[in-house]
């Protein structure tokens, strides 16, 4: 976990780094009127003028002991700056979660056990239109319709569990797609196993064929695919945020790779990866847990 | 087969979503959020976070629009830029190099520390450190300072001391890096808390400061000049779309940026309108004098003027919000004699004849000695309005007098980075935009041969002798004369293709009684509710 999550931050500061370091950005306009002195001045006083394999590893040695440097534009931690935003990156992430698995995965089932009826055409055109439809453009027009011409719910910001209704499902609207489109084809391939035959044969009724039986089974590569779903979700969208001014980590993570804020890109990969590995080693034993049949060395 | 067991995956997955969800309603506060604002309580949406309430540390919009609200300065620019008095109620130039501020008396901060000549001192001299230590974000405001020393003579009267002979030092005095701060509170509490709980003496405090979600202040009811509003909440709503949303849906009073294309759309809502007022934001595209040879002619620079349909753009893609300019000082020290180039391509084409870049008609591209008449242009996307498409517009407009462009988009970080060291990374013209200098000669340093923000490397001889007039020139009047001719020169040089003072596009909620100011800040001292 520590190689991934090494090798990762490595990989964005070096790719942050080519892209030039921030000493004019940071000086702006300031820069027209000092001279190439005073900004080299600049640049050597905020350690920008050292290779950065250098910076690069003063920036592990001091990560180590969980300092990720000052923010060049907050002008507090760097980690503060990501660490505050992660309880609504949590929320909003959680509540999409929450819609994508507890809607899309029923949507799959039944659309699976009515496989060629009107409600399975119905539930894969909704399950194609979540992953067709951009998420900017969703999320505008139930801004419109619900914030604007039936003003139900609120516009944007962060408040009442209202708040997280809209930006909800827009972020849920695409993962709720493929879970449902997963999910049905994952429970139509095991309908077939000879199990399930077996099932009915004994005379099991079909709702017990499909929940106790096949589900179970089913559900298995689903749950390999929500739980690294869980993972992108926790990271952040930077579409909702934006469009929703939902204060959240993707948001903070793109300004500051457009500031070249160093101590905030690292401070922020550094958190997502955790948070991948995390999930992935979550998600790899949970594997293990729900299916007997893997066992890990 | 062997089935999965016990706790297997379905029930894993509702007890993961339950709790998940669980987690985020219990986490959700019910706190404001986005609702019809109280009666007492103005909303201003802006398009970025509000990262710090301490002047020095910020010179950003979102930041500078509530800090103008805590604080106070010597002196202060007018809605219609003249320098007012503010926390000095007069000032003189003592010698050469010492400006005397006289202070209002028995002025005290938010906390009762006393605002006098002491307390100034104190804070200008912090700034003075920050900036010979390379903290906060003062390297602009004080490398234009060049503090010597200052002294606090009493109670109210203040000597400031620069290193060399500067004119403008009232006018710095506006600044909110100038403003001055409580010396006793300032140098007992910590950056961060004074980055959230900053005292100044404005009209308006603090009272609330939620990162990246709002900041609320409320008015203190001890300043002499107590605002009409009671309560001010700036939030920040990055996409345009959504704060006209919340503008329709009457839940915001002001909010900035409404593109030029959405302007109908707060027109057609009963609960807002739309107020523009023409910026101080120079939008112009340089032309680098030592790139292509082509540009050190200035009959080339000229035909270049001519050849761009300014008006249609304006109308076409701006939507008449804005006029053309044939300058680049800002009010109120703009010519009026000097007006935009009007749209002539026979005399563009004419002008580049002349100068022997002629036509080849195989390829419609002007050539001398076999060299094509191309340029690179670099422009940059999302920084101004429509910078863009902006750019394209020029491009093609040259392309019908058979100027070739080579047209390429940045981001800004990037295109920033092309900018740096006096705009070495551009190729031969570029689209750029340019503050105020508040000051006909620092507005006119953008064309100037040694300025760092001449980008262009430009250098005019009669400019340059009219320039140096200037610099010893103290008499208003006769700097407004130089002025004048210098735009005159600039003019007829053409050093730049002339665009426009960017529109600055507001959306107001009808209640508000408001009128935005030319230079972005948006001042709230005075507004009130109908």
């Amino acid at each position: 976990m520590l190689v991934v999550v090494l090798m990762v931050s490595a990989a964005s500061f070096a790719l942050l780094f080519l892209t030039g370091d921030p000493t004019e950005l940071l000086l702006g306009s300031a820069a027209d009127v000092m001279s190439q002195q005073q900004i080299e001045e600049f640049r050597r006083a905020r350690g920008f003028d050292r290779p950065w394999p250098a910076q690069y590893l003063g920036f592990v040695i001091h990560a180590a002991r969980g300092d990720f440097g000052e923010s060049l534009r907050h002008h507090r931690p760097a980690f503060e700056v990501i660490w505050e935003r992660v309880p609504a990156t949590v929320q909003l992430g959680a509540v999409a979660f929450a819609l994508s698995v507890g809607f899309g995965v029923p949507l799959g089932v039944i659309s699976a056990t009515r496989r060629g009826s009107a409600v399975d055409a119905g539930a894969m055109l909704v399950a194609l239109l979540g992953q067709s439809v951009p998420s900017f453009w969703l999320g505008i027009v139930l801004i419109m319709l619900f914030g604007v011409y039936l003003p139900l719910l609120p516009i944007s910001g962060r408040g009442t569990w209202l708040h997280l209704v809209l930006p909800g499902v827009t972020l849920a609207a695409f993962p709720l797609a493929r879970n449902a489109r997963l999910t049905r084809s994952s429970v139509l391939e095991v309908m077939h196993q000879e199990y399930v035959r077996t099932a009915r044969a004994k005379g099991v009724p079909e709702l017990g064929v499909v929940y106790r039986h096949a589900l179970r089974n089913a559900l298995i590569p689903v749950v390999t695919v929500i739980g690294l779903q869980l993972g992108f979700l926790l990271g952040g969208s930077v579409i909702v945020e934006t469009i929703f001014a939902w204060p959240g980590v993707g948001r903070a993570l793109i300004q500051a790779i457009g500031n070249k804020d160093f101590p905030v890109v690292q401070a922020g990969v550094t958190m997502l990866a955790v948070t991948f590995v995390a999930v992935n080693l979550l998600v790899d034993l949970l594997y293990a847990t729900l299916n007997p049949r893997i066992r890990y060395q | 087969m062997s089935h999965v067991t016990g706790s297997g995956a379905w029930l894993w997955l509702r007890r993961a979503a339950v709790g998940l969800m669980a987690l985020a309603l219990i986490g959700a506060p019910y706190s404001g959020g986005s609702a019809a604002p109280s009666p007492d309580t103005a909303v201003l949406l802006q398009g970025g976070d509000i990262l710090t309430l301490e002047p020095y540390f910020s010179s950003s919009l979102p930041d500078t629009n509530a800090i103008i609200h805590m604080y106070e300065t010597l002196t202060r620019f007018g809605d219609d830029l003249k320098l007012l008095p503010g926390l000095a109620e007069s000032w003189r130039l003592r010698d050469s190099r010492t400006w005397e501020f006289k202070l209002v008396a028995g002025r005290r901060f938010q906390n009762g520390e006393p605002l006098n000549a002491a307390a100034v001192r104190y804070s200008l001299l912090r700034g003075k450190e920050f900036y010979e230590k390379k903290l906060g974000d003062v390297q602009y405001e004080y490398s234009l300072l060049d503090l010597d020393a200052v002294e606090a003579v009493d109670d109210v009267t203040l000597r400031i001391r620069t290193k060399e002979p500067n004119p403008l030092i009232p006018l710095h005095m506006a600044h909110t890096q100038t403003a001055p701060m409580p010396p006793r509170y300032t140098s007992q509490t910590s950056v961060n808390d004074l980055q959230r709980k900053p005292i100044g003496s404005g009209p308006y405090r603090v009272v609330e400061f939620v990162p990246n979600e709002r900041v609320v202040l409320e008015a203190w009811a001890d300043h002499p000049d107590r605002p009409r509003i009671r309560r001010l909440l700036f939030r920040p709503v990055p996409e345009d779309a959504t704060r006209i949303a919340e503008l329709t849906a009457g839940n915001a009073d002001i909010i900035v940026n409404v593109p030029p294309d959405l302007i109908s759309q707060v027109e057609r809502t009963r609960s807002g309108r739309v107020e523009t007022v023409a910026g101080l934001r120079r939008i112009i595209v340089g032309l680098r004098m030592d790139r292509h040879p082509a540009l050190r002619d200035k009959r080339v620079r000229q035909a270049l003027n001519y050849a761009f349909d300014c008006r249609t753009m304006m109308r076409n893609l701006l939507a008449n919000k804005g006029e053309c300019t044939g300058t680049v000082a800002n009010v109120p020290d703009q010519n009026p004699a000097v007006k935009a180039y009007p749209f002539e391509l026979q005399r563009a084409g004419a002008l580049l004849d002349e100068a022997g870049w002629r036509m080849n008609p195989r390829t419609n591209v002007r050539e001398q000695g076999g060299r094509a008449l191309e340029f690179g242009f670099d422009c940059p996307r999302g920084r101004y309005i429509k910078d863009a498409e902006i750019c394209q517009v020029i491009a093609s407009d040259l392309a019908k007098v058979g100027v070739k462009t080579d047209l390429q988009v940045f981001d800004w970080s990037v295109f920033v980075g092309k900018s740096a060291r006096r705009g070495a990374g551009f190729r031969d013209i570029y689209l750029i935009g340019s503050g105020p200098g508040f000051e006909c000669q620092a507005d006119l340093a953008l064309v100037q041969k040694d300025s760092g923000s001449n980008r262009s490397l430009t250098d005019m001889p009669r400019f340059e002798a009219l320039w140096d007039d200037m610099s010893v020139t103290f008499d208003v009047k006769k700097r407004r004369d130089i002025c004048f001719k210098m735009q005159e020169v600039i003019y007829d040089e053409a050093p730049v293709i002339f665009i426009w003072f960017q529109t600055d596009i507001y959306g107001v909620s009808q209640r508000l009684e408001w009128k935005p100011r030319v230079d972005e800040r948006i001042r709230l001292h005075n507004a009130r509710f109908r």
